[in-house]
């Protein structure tokens, strides 16, 4: 039985194209956040209950000014991947808002998952 | 041994605070981009946060169509971080065993349901997203956050992700790229791509011997002679990780080889 090569190609060159198309459409591809003046609103209740997220051993740590909450009004997909990877969008009533104040610098920064 | 040496560079390049920050475009390999080391970001965390955005993955799913269709599974054999820990792990001399064959369809379940569907329904961050046990991302991630925040930052998400940790390592010693094979749903997504792909491992150019070295010799136990015995190249299988193997261990093409 031989490689059934019209179907392996006529796939091969369908799917490298739906990759060059997905990727040439997240050059154009813009995400619209709110105002930066908004927040975003509380968590639901379907979020981790705090027994998981909770140290087993805990440590009293300093007072902290709550963070600043500030959203840009558009970014990238690209940005949106960059921000994935340290959950710095999250999605609250069907609208994302960033979780960090992108005026201020920041160094390299880890996903709380 | 060229393989294990690119396994290595890649892990160490990879993963090293010279590099550049490239967290906006995804490598196909399981390397979880929660590490500060890390220069790409892991696709699969893409996916999950993606789905919880309710965003198509645009650059995510391009990347890996792209990577898959070119070149397979190939990643898979000779980039992965993780599969450098695993071939590892197998070396430790224990008796060895060969998981059956229906428990690679596990992988597909698990991306669809804990890569798409829960982070969906439930949001990113949901528990039963597939970065809960991630194994790469527990090594990459959550045992240097131990190290550093010492057992007040142990919490009872850290504490499932080491102990699915622990039975991917004691499977991994048991039976060779066992995660590959079961979990891993960057090989689930990639896997159909083989079939397809650009990259081919050369059949022997004169009949097959069916001396089955390359059965052998092959660490995902697909049987590359089946397809060799076909014309077909060896790589046109699901789970195959295009290591090359075969191909090294084969007689018909060792003998062909200019002797030095």
């Amino acid at each position: 039985m031989k490689e059934p090569l019209a179907i392996r190609i006529g796939s091969f060159a369908l799917l490298l194209s739906a990759g060059f198309m997905l990727l040439t459409g997240s050059v154009w591809r813009r995400q619209v956040l709110p105002d930066p003046s908004t927040k975003p609103p509380a968590r639901p209740p379907l979020s981790l209950p705090s027994f998981v997220t909770a140290p087993l051993i805990t440590t009293p740590e300093p007072a902290q000014a709550a963070p600043a909450v500030a959203t840009a009004q558009s970014i990238s997909d690209f940005d949106l991947v960059r921000n994935a990877t340290f959950t710095g969008v999250t999605r609250r009533d069907g609208q994302l808002y960033l979780t960090y104040d992108p005026a201020q610098k920041r160094g390299k920064q880890s996903c709380p998952t | 041994m060229k393989r294990k040496i690119s396994l290595l560079l890649s892990a160490l390049f990879l993963h090293s605070s010279w590099g550049p920050e490239l967290k906006w475009l995804c490598n196909p390999v399981l390397s979880c981009h929660s590490c500060v080391l890390a220069w790409f970001a892991c696709p699969v965390g893409v996916f999950v946060h993606y789905s919880g955005y309710h965003v198509f993955p645009f650059i995510a799913l391009g990347t890996v169509l792209l990577v898959g269709v070119l070149l397979g599974r190939l990643l898979c054999g000779w980039v992965c971080p993780f599969g450098l820990v695993q071939d590892l792990l197998h070396r430790i001399p224990t008796p060895k065993i060969q998981l059956p064959a229906w428990t690679a369809q596990v992988k597909y379940l698990v991306l669809f349901l804990m890569v798409f569907l829960f982070p969906f329904f439930l949001g990113e961050q949901t528990w039963l997203s597939f970065c809960r046990i991630c194994p790469a991302a527990a090594l990459q991630v959550s045992i240097p956050g131990l190290i550093a925040g010492g057992a007040s930052s142990v919490s009872a998400a850290t504490l499932v992700r080491f102990v699915f940790l622990g039975l991917i390592v004691a499977l991994a010693i048991v039976s060779n790229r066992s995660f590959c094979q079961v979990l891993c749903p960057i090989g689930a997504l990639l896997a159909p791509l083989n079939l397809v792909s650009f990259w081919r491992i050369k059949p022997p150019p004169e009949n097959c011997l069916e001396c089955h070295k390359c059965d052998k010799s092959c660490p995902m136990t697909v049987t590359p002679s089946a397809r060799i015995l076909n014309k077909i190249p060896a790589n046109r299988a699901l789970d195959c990780i295009v290591c090359h193997e075969c191909q090294d261990a084969c007689a018909q093409i060792n003998s062909c080889a200019p002797r030095s």
